[in-house]
């Protein structure tokens, strides 16, 4: 039979080890109620090596693992069940709202205009609110929200008048490559502030890239917005992507490791 | 539990918050007669049940959020004194909504049991003594 001693070392290796798995449950449960599981498995800990010593030591944490785990995977899913359904609820709001501005003020929308302006608005506020989340500061969030309103500029200006030429002018669907770059980019990056960065950067390049393709083949030189309108917008959108860049990077420096390994 | 659906919001109405998880009816029960701390709400609940029941942290401590959320229970101050770590405990009790909560979900389960009497699955009391 184990000493007073050697049973309270046991305990206090046992609490010590349940304390660093509590890291598995999210973070507002685990600084609100940590302390007290802990306690209260260091209670249980020493109740069963009082009754049957090693062996009921042993049998608590063969019980506890899989409670931890199943537990931890519950309040988690929970949690970003409860936090997907309020982001998409006030995204969708808000997409009704914005479009409550064409409909009241009588703009010749038809229906498909509607349908098509709703799933923009609310793709670009949905990608918003779940990539924004995955940084931990504010330069992240402002990054993203600058990157995807200029991805939500460029499709709409694109689709509404065209950048080169006319909306019709094939030349335009290069842009759908840009957007790829952007997109692919990001989720090669894992949505990290240095890898998004450079992902952004990319995608300022593949836009000015555009730009030189259009004035070299002379795309859409005779009909607006013209060779300066098309410097003018894909300088704009170059400028976009870069600024986005530079905040995801400055991100990057204000807080490491990347948002999306924090946990909690 | 209905506790899902007391992630945050909270309702007047007790029966929204029903069917409860076995966790969190336990939890209420062991609040039933007075205020407890988690290890002792976990011992309560074993004692009762015969050792048949066997609250984990994970699973007392979830439903004590989701309960404290939905006003069902509420912290009490409360403290005996008696251990030396007493203060890093904190003790729960009912609070009135509570109350008519664990009295509306006993009342279900109530209906649940007679319901299954009346179709003969479920023997009764003079029945089992036979």
């Amino acid at each position: 039979m184990a000493s007073p001693r050697g049973d309270e070392r046991a305990v206090g290796a046992s609490e010590r080890a349940y304390r660093s798995l509590l890291r598995a449950y999210p973070r507002d449960l685990r600084d609100e109620y940590g302390d007290e599981m802990a306690l209260c498995f260091r209670d249980l800990c020493r109740a069963e090596l009082e009754d049957r010593g090693g062996l009921g030591l042993a049998t608590l944490w063969a019980h506890t693992l899989p409670e931890l785990l199943h537990t931890a995977l519950k309040e988690r899913s929970s949690m970003l069940a409860r936090n997907t359904y309020r982001s998409v609820l006030g995204v969708a709001l808000a997409t009704a709202f914005i479009l409550l501005i064409p409909l009241m003020a009588n703009w010749p929308w038809t229906l498909g205009d509607f349908v098509f302006a709703g799933a923009l608005l609310f793709g670009t506020g949905l990608a918003y609110v779940l990539v924004a989340r995955m940084g931990g500061n504010i330069a992240y969030r402002f990054a993203v929200g600058v990157a995807v309103a200029a991805a939500f500029l460029l499709v709409w200006i694109n689709i509404a008048v065209g950048i080169i030429g006319e909306p019709d002018e094939a030349a335009n669907l290069m842009y759908v490559g840009v957007l790829a770059v952007g997109i692919a980019g990001a989720f090669v990056a894992r949505f990290r502030q240095q890898e998004m960065a450079r992902a952004l950067f990319a995608t300022a390049l593949a836009q000015a890239l555009v730009a030189v393709i259009a004035l070299i083949l002379q795309l859409g030189s005779g009909s607006p917005p013209g060779v300066l309108g098309i410097l003018i917008l894909n300088g704009f959108f170059v400028a976009l992507f870069v600024a986005s860049a530079l905040l995801f990077r400055h991100a990057g420096r204000q807080h490491t490791p990347a948002g999306v390994g924090q946990d909690g | 539990m209905g506790g899902e659906g007391m992630g945050g919001e909270r309702t007047s109405d007790p029966g929204d918050l029903l069917p409860l998880t076995p966790a969190a009816l336990n939890v209420l029960l062991a609040l039933a007669d007075g205020e407890r701390h988690g290890y002792g709400i976990m011992l309560e609940v074993r004692e009762r049940t015969g050792g048949k029941v066997r609250l984990g942290p994970g699973t007392l401590y979830g439903a004590i959020k989701r309960l404290k959320e939905g006003g069902v229970i509420e912290e009490s101050g409360g403290r005996s004194g008696t251990e030396v770590d007493d203060e890093r405990r904190r003790y729960y009790r009912l609070t009135g909504f509570g109350g008519k909560v664990l009295a509306a979900e006993v009342a279900r389960l109530d209906g649940l049991v007679r319901a299954a009497r009346r179709k003969g699955a479920f023997p009764t009391p003079s029945q089992e003594g036979v």
